[in-house]
């Protein structure tokens, strides 16, 4: 409760010393970070300096707001994620698809846009849970813990690359890197597409603070459940009746 | 597509009165079974049956322009379905839709290579879901794996019942169609309710990213069972999941970040056959999980999970 106190009165809320329409649209644009619907160039935009006093305001006010509703434990309301999510983003390859749209093959990029938000939203809901996991009452906040875990969770969930860890603790290993397609960020749709699946539906945002680890663990399960029986339909001959195994379709 | 499948089933048919049952061979049962999973058009409802857990599914199965189609329907519960065209997999709930879009890096062309690894056995004649059936004992020749007894249409080959047995005979699930009809093509009422069109809308398909070569994999399991090989490398950018199978069991092992002081860690599940089994381990001074899921004895799990290392890459 005290955490609440210190986010809804700090000095960083947008009041009269910024134009009107600007908050809106930080606002706007954070809820629709919040909801998973913000597209990647928004989300950029959202973490320039210029606007970051107003989009951490706006954050931890739609944290609180979602929180209240859902009667979630507000320990975490402070927990600045916006250094974590710098983190991730600069750790995502540049879409070229996305960057480049609106003035090139204007179907591909209609058609890419949302998927590559997705990405980026999924990413951001990671680096949440996982900040979140990693606060233990007991020894307090590990600044230096929870930049590795974020390192890895920027990675992409499902994912573990030294380079990504060890360049996250200053100890970059020669020969730690990951595929050629990620590493080069060529641009290809496969580099930013399909992180979204996986991320995005195992932490929906909505759940992401005070989660409980059985639940996640359950969550991780109903997953891999669910990706196996995906992989074995194509192997033991039985095709997709190996998914009658599968109780839960979706891990959500 | 239809002529190869007239003639498919009129010589297994031409075939099964040729010979008694018991007369043919092993494999010439688990060729038939492996075709005809591919090829008959199928509607049936099936039981799945594990511990005290039941529940009822239905299942089309047909070839559409030359194309697998393939829907599996939970009768139970929540809706939920899977559809699968061609190589595109759909999983639907109510409200909700989200694909998983399959690439095989190699797709196993039918049950062959089993004998080192299995004792296969045909066995008695029977009836099952109203048809004449055949009995396939399937016998592991090693702890590592699971045995398994089916029961065949002796007609087609078609997989009517399929029982997982635990080392000491006790059966870990059972599927088993109830009722089951077998028809020269999709016949057009069992495609009723279904969109063709639609799933494809869902999303695009994934790109294949790239074609991963065993020695590339930078997470690999030092020890298999006999017999497992590669199925399934990653074929997404963000996985860490690699399948083998040894042509009946199949295993996938997960790399995933792990998280400090959770119960996230060490840990194992069982669910009929499957079995999961996690592993917490260090790697450049941050946690990492591994698990290893599929249809294998947890010990096999265990020691599977256990044996993965960082290769790196090459």
């Amino acid at each position: 409760m005290i955490d609440r106190n210190d986010s809804m009165n700090g000095s960083h809320r947008p009041t009269d010393n910024t134009h009107t329409p600007m908050i809106e649209r930080v606002r706007e644009s954070v809820s629709a970070l919040f909801d998973g619907e913000a597209d990647e160039l928004e989300l950029r935009r959202l973490l320039t300096n210029e606007s970051s006093e107003l989009v951490h305001g706006a954050w931890r006010d739609y944290q609180l707001q979602r929180d209240a509703l859902q009667g979630l434990d507000m320990r975490f309301a402070n927990l600045d994620i916006s250094a974590r999510v710098q983190a991730a983003l600069a750790d995502e390859a540049v879409p070229a698809v996305a960057v480049t749209a609106g003035t090139t093959a204007p179907g591909t990029a209609r058609w890419w846009r949302p998927l590559a938000s997705m990405a980026v939203a999924a990413s951001v809901a990671t680096v949440v849970v996982i900040g979140a996991r990693s606060f233990n009452p007991a020894d307090g906040f590990s600044a230096d813990r929870d930049s590795g875990l974020v390192a890895q969770a920027s990675a992409n969930l499902g994912r573990v690359y030294p380079s990504q860890i060890n360049a996250s603790l200053g100890n970059v290993a020669a020969n730690a890197q990951p595929f050629g397609p990620l590493a080069s960020g060529n641009g290809l749709p496969g580099t930013v597409f399909p992180r979204n699946e996986v991320v995005g539906k195992r932490f929906p945002a909505a759940q992401t603070v005070a989660f409980d680890a059985d639940q996640m663990a359950q969550q991780r399960l109903q997953q891999y459940l669910l990706r196996h029986a995906e992989r074995a339909s194509l192997n033991n001959g039985q095709g997709v009746i190996s998914f009658a195994k599968v109780s839960q379709l979706s891990a959500e | 597509m239809r002529s190869k499948i007239h003639w498919c089933v009129l010589l297994l048919s031409v075939a099964a009165f040729a010979v008694r049952a018991e007369e043919l061979s092993p494999s010439v049962w688990l060729d038939r079974l492996a075709q005809s999973m591919g090829e008959l058009n199928y509607r049936g409802v099936l039981s799945y049956e594990r511990g005290d857990h039941l529940e009822s599914l239905r299942v089309t199965h047909g070839v559409i322009d030359g194309e697998v189609f393939e829907r599996l329907e939970h009768l139970d519960g929540e809706r939920r379905e899977v559809i699968r065209r061609g190589k595109q997999l759909f999983c639907i709930q109510v409200g909700r839709h989200f694909d998983l879009l399959l690439h095989p890096h190699r797709l196993r062309s039918g049950l062959t290579g089993l004998e080192p690894y299995y004792d296969i056995r045909v066995g008695g004649e029977g009836r099952v879901a109203g048809r004449s059936s055949v009995e396939i004992t399937i016998v592991p020749r090693d702890a590592y794996r699971f045995g398994y007894r089916l029961a065949l249409d002796r007609d087609t080959g078609f997989l009517l019942r399929l029982e997982s047995l635990a080392a000491d005979g006790s059966m870990l699930e059972r599927l088993q169609f109830v009722e089951v009809e077998i028809a020269t093509a999709l016949k057009p009422e069992w495609l009723r309710g279904i969109d063709l069109v639609a799933p494809q809308k869902l999303s695009e398909p994934f790109p294949i990213e790239r074609v991963v070569e065993e020695s590339q994999m930078p997470w690999q399991p030092q020890w298999l069972p006999p017999g497992f090989t590669l199925a399934l490398a990653p074929h997404r950018a963000n996985e860490d999941v690699l399948t083998y199978s040894d042509g009946l069991a199949v295993l996938s092992i997960f790399i995933a970040p792990g998280v400090n002081d959770t119960d996230l860690g060490p840990g194992r599940a069982r669910q009929g056959a499957t079995v999961a089994f996690t592993r917490s381990t260090r790697f450049a001074d941050a946690p990492i999980d591994v698990t290893v899921v599929g249809e294998v004895p947890v010990a096999t799990a265990q020691r599977v999970a256990d044996s993965v290392g960082w290769r790196g890459i090459h």
